[in-house]
């Protein structure tokens, strides 16, 4: 074999890889939104006809608006808290730092299911949210208001995907030389100041990368939803879920999970294209 | 203004990176801190700067104790190594960094900022970032950016380290000529013995964390008063001599009669010959060196010539002569005897 038709195998086995596991499927999904059930049997037609019937009925576009919300201010709440720890993790020295960072994103190493076992037993009636709170005299008696609802995946959505903001906004931070934050100090800036006109800015990309990450995560996640969320907790993640369970309508299914993708892609497009307007 | 560090001093656990230095810095001078890597030069810019706090000592502004004030309420601006210019600003809103963060007028703002890349030659490029600017242009924006903050003292961290020889010599130039018109007193911190002795009104030089010498260019450069600040500058000639009683000096090359105005504290003594003070043949009232030529290598401007003594051959000394197409090549192996006014040899102590 000479040497150029080894370099063309090497490349079609890389190639081969990301095809076979990642295009073929989305493709082969793509197929499937465009045909329908018949008498719970998938039938190959081609139509828009899934596409139709979700925006023609307000309970799924509704649901779906509703899902977008939530993943906006789970990822909105992400950022809010993350960038002040990230930010509080940066400012340590040496070893410290990085024993912190990796103490915050040791969860990601835990399995996501006794993740939100976990945050459940916190947020339950009897959990220790309520307990504290009734301690502490803000609420008289342990409440329902943080399970089992839109709060509840809120909260436990916010907590589980914190790592997935910490880190790029850390690594962002990292990244900025530190000869800058003095050169603004030497200026004549404060701390508030420089953090607003020389830190914030440029760790913009991993706060963007950060809020994105939590985004996607929570659109597509539907175990949170089921396991929180209780009756009323219904996201679009869980609507697609039952589409290929309870319903059996893998068309339907296909064709949300589309919508879902391509909302995730486009969202990631944009934020790609607003960073890049930047001079960072 | 005057700036005094008093007995200021830098350690860090157990290393010692500054021993206790006093130095006076006076008004509109342009004064260099020049030391070989490691020597604790830009330690000093630091300290004054306030980027460290110093170990033991004080440093003074006028008589005012600046050590417990923040870097950023300190009159001073630094121009960094690598300029640390804001990569998201344009080279406007660099300049105008120091003026914004003070609640500077906008309308004023601009008028300065304009003004300064005027002095800098930079005012076809307000609205460029820094990543297309050129590594020079780099260096006038981040100098535009201290001079707009009117500081009493700009402190220069190896500034022109990273640019190319060319480009050395004319940000030298324009650094000199900068702050001759402003007037504003600059501390140039440098580890280039050509670039400081060019630019400096006066020069610091440091060593192992501590001051070796302290003076103005031609000073250190013709009466250097350790061994170590002898040997910094150019490929100078360097010799142990004893101190005779009657004030002349012995040395392996012969003996040098009595210098003038010499106070030496020690009998063994450094004799420090620079090379382009040499001539060839005999001079009366001179010190005389009877040679034999090694090699002699024209450089254009200059010829090197490397000698070995008849009193001592396993020495090469370097002289250096200023080339004229009309004399001729000396012979290679031929002898060649060499002479320098007794005036122009330094003579220093040896302690050790």
């Amino acid at each position: 074999m000479n040497n150029q038709s080894t370099r063309f195998t090497i490349f079609v086995c890389i190639i081969a890889v990301p095809v076979v596991l990642v295009i073929i499927p989305i493709a082969n999904f793509f197929l499937m939104s465009f045909w329908k059930m018949e008498s719970n049997q998938i039938v190959e037609s081609a139509s828009f006809g899934n596409y139709l019937y979700f925006f023609s009925s307000p309970a799924y576009w509704g649901t779906f608006l509703s899902t977008l919300y939530l993943c906006l201010k789970v990822s909105a709440i992400g950022v809010l808290v993350g960038y002040p720890v990230a930010y509080f993790v940066w400012k340590r020295k040496g070893r410290v730092k990085y024993l912190l960072i990796l103490l915050l994103i040791l969860p990601l190493f835990m399995s996501y299911i006794v993740k939100i076992y976990t945050m459940r037993t916190i947020l339950d009636l009897s959990g220790i949210l309520n307990k504290l709170l009734v301690a502490f005299h803000i609420l008289e008696e342990p409440s329902r208001q943080f399970i089992y609802n839109q709060t509840a995946i809120l909260i436990t959505m916010a907590v589980i995907f914190l790592p997935f903001v910490i880190l790029p906004i850390f690594l962002s931070l990292e990244r900025i030389p530190k000869n800058l934050v003095t050169a603004s100090s030497d200026l004549g800036a404060g701390t508030l100041t420089t953090l607003r006109y020389v830190i914030l800015p440029l760790s913009l990309p991993g706060t963007v990368s950060g809020a994105l990450f939590t985004f996607v995560l929570a659109l597509g996640d539907f175990v949170t939803p089921q396991m929180v969320g209780g009756p009323n907790g219904f996201t679009f993640g869980r609507v697609i879920w039952s589409q290929f369970g309870l319903a059996y309508n893998w068309p339907l299914g296909a064709a949300l999970a589309v919508i879902l993708f391509a909302t995730a892609l486009m969202t990631i497009i944009a934020a790609g294209w607003a960073s890049q307007q930047r001079k960072v | 203004m005057t700036l005094y560090l008093d007995g200021v001093s830098k350690n860090y656990g157990d290393v010692e990176v500054l021993r206790p230095i006093s130095l006076e810095v006076s008004n509109g001078e342009l004064l260099t801190v020049l030391g070989p890597s490691g020597s604790g030069k830009t330690t000093i810019l630091r300290l004054i700067g306030g980027f460290i706090a110093p170990t033991c000592g004080r440093i003074l502004l006028d008589g005012k104790d600046l050590s417990t004030t923040h870097i950023s309420k300190r009159p001073f601006n630094t121009v960094f190594q690598d300029y640390a210019l804001f990569p998201h600003m344009t080279v406007e809103q660099n300049v105008g960094y120091g003026l914004m963060v003070k609640g500077c007028p906008k309308e004023k703002m601009k008028q300065v900022v304009n003004e300064a890349l005027d002095v800098v030659g930079l005012s076809d490029f307000p609205g460029r970032y820094p990543a297309e600017l050129s590594g020079g242009q780099k260096q006038r924006v981040a100098l535009a950016r201290t001079i707009v903050c009117e500081p009493q003292i700009v402190l220069l961290d190896e500034p022109l380290s990273a640019l190319d020889a060319e480009l050395r010599r004319q940000m030298q130039f324009f650094l000199k000529s900068l702050q001759r018109k402003i007037g504003t007193t600059f501390l140039f911190v440098t580890h280039d013995q050509q670039e400081a002795i060019t630019i400096s009104d006066r020069l610091v030089v440091i060593n192992h964390g501590g001051v070796e010498q302290v003076g103005t260019p031609k000073e250190i450069y013709y009466s250097p008063k350790t061994k170590f600040v002898a040997g910094f500058f150019g490929d100078n000639n360097l010799l142990d001599g004893q101190l005779t009683a009657s004030g002349s000096i012995e040395t392996p090359l012969g003996t040098i009669p009595s210098l003038q105005g010499s106070n030496l504290k020690t009998s063994k003594v450094i004799v420090a010959m620079r090379p382009e003070l040499f001539r060839i043949g005999k001079r009366e009232g001179a010190f005389n060196i009877d040679c034999q030529v090694q090699n002699m290598d024209f450089a254009g401007d200059m010829n090197f010539l490397r000698l070995s003594p008849k009193l001592d051959s396993d020495r090469t000394l370097l002289v250096k002569l200023s080339s004229d197409p009309s004399v001729p090549n000396l012979d290679v192996n031929g002898d060649a005897t060499i002479s320098i006014k007794l005036e122009d040899i330094a003579v220093l102590d040896n302690p050790r």
